[in-house]
């Protein structure tokens, strides 16, 4: 698989969920969820999502600007790696936003207690994601063109 | 200044109850009742007594309160309230000695937005009810669940009652229950029920925005202290008798 094709879909997962928990986060600063202290729901949300959205968002901005890496392919190991704990730490983002709905405890205190265990796997994520968009590719052998590296 | 130079007050007391009450007067001459003198809980200033800053206060008529035959005492107008509360479902209460009566106090309970009392647990819980739905639920996704506490208070005195513009907190609110006497002294059980007593009712609520948020004191209110009394089931009691 080409490195383009695997940063697209890694970029994909990150933008549609990191969209749906911000669009879920808009509705509940309209409707009032956190009353005066919305500000501090915001204060949590973007730390945890923006530093890995920024890092793919200008990786991809630089790859548009630089010739094709249509040719060039991804190491697979670390493409399925990044997917992983992309997936899981999304998850856990995700199940600290919904799972509020269902908890004793208040969502605001939800969000403090999170950082507990969503603090070391961002350290995790924003690592390899790192390692996987902004190291070079390796390239092609012409006899391995259009299957995945192993 | 009360008799004990101490602590101000408004206007000249009955030397009785100047005598009982006064929590200075306990203090200095280890006089006391039965009950704790209600200043010690909903700061009383000396004996002439102001409760906290009140939102809602009603008068309940005579007729409901005295033997339909015969004098009236003061054990007979607890005894009554006391009567109404356990069918009103409250259960717990406890008394307080004021200047020439007594004042009773209610659990906290929750309530919903018309005034009902929330059913089963949630009623007396500290915190805001877990919605039971599924759509109750999502809805608490989007939007803040609040609470709405309340704490009813009687208070059956000759006294003016003169409010002070101190707030009680809800936590203080939930120790009067746990802090007051289990009964009524003698001396004020025995006293008779005069014309000049009223028995005022006064009803604490407060409102936690979001369970984030500490409950605060909520003034105005949005309900009349009618309402608060009949929706919690005291005021049909007392009319049932």
């Amino acid at each position: 698989m080409s490195i383009e094709e695997c940063r697209k879909r890694l970029a994909i997962v990150w933008f549609v969920i990191s969209g749906v928990l911000f669009f879920v986060l808009i509705l509940q600063t309209i409707f009032g969820r956190y009353a005066d202290r919305v500000s501090e729901a915001w204060s949590w949300f973007l730390p945890t999502i923006m530093p890995s959205l920024s890092l793919i968002a200008a990786t991809w901005a630089s790859d548009l600007s630089r010739e094709s890496t249509q040719a060039e392919k991804a190491n697979a190991f670390l493409y399925r790696l990044a997917l992983l704990v992309s997936v899981f730490y999304l998850c856990a983002i995700v199940l600290v936003v919904f799972a509020s709905a269902f908890s004793q405890i208040p969502p605001l205190e939800m969000m403090r207690q999170s950082n507990l265990f969503l603090g070391p796997i961002q350290g995790l994520v924003a690592a390899v994601i790192g390692i996987f968009f902004v190291r070079k590719s390796e390239k092609k052998s012409p006899h391995q063109a259009d299957a995945p590296s192993k | 200044m009360c008799s004990y130079g101490l602590c101000p007050v408004a206007r000249p007391l009955p030397k009785r109850a100047r005598r009982i009450l006064c929590h200075h007067a306990q203090n200095a001459d280890g006089v006391r009742g039965a009950a704790p003198a209600l200043r010690q809980a909903l700061p009383y200033q000396c004996s002439l007594g102001h409760p906290p800053e009140l939102r809602l206060a009603r008068h309940l008529r005579h007729p409901l309160l005295q033997n339909p035959t015969g004098t009236t005492f003061l054990q007979d107008v607890a005894t009554r309230l006391e009567k109404a509360f356990n069918q009103a479902g409250y259960g717990e209460m406890s008394w307080y000695e004021v200047p020439d009566g007594f004042a009773m106090v209610s659990r906290l309970e929750q309530f919903s937005s018309d005034g009902t009392p929330l059913e089963g647990e949630d009623r007396f819980a500290s915190e805001i009810a877990q919605p039971r739905s599924l759509g109750e639920r999502l809805r608490g996704l989007f939007i803040a669940r609040q609470g709405h506490y309340r704490v009813i208070t009687f208070i059956v005195t000759s006294v003016p009652i003169q409010q002070s513009n101190e707030r009680l907190s809800r936590d203080r609110a939930m120790e009067l229950v746990s802090t007051g006497a289990d009964r009524l002294s003698e001396g004020i059980r025995n006293q008779v029920f005069s014309g000049n007593h009223r028995c005022t009712a006064l009803i604490y609520e407060f409102e936690q925005r979001t369970p984030d948020h500490a409950a605060e004191f909520v003034t105005p209110s949005r309900l009349d202290g009618t309402v608060h009394l009949r929706r919690s089931g005291i005021l049909t009691a007392l009319e049932g008798r």
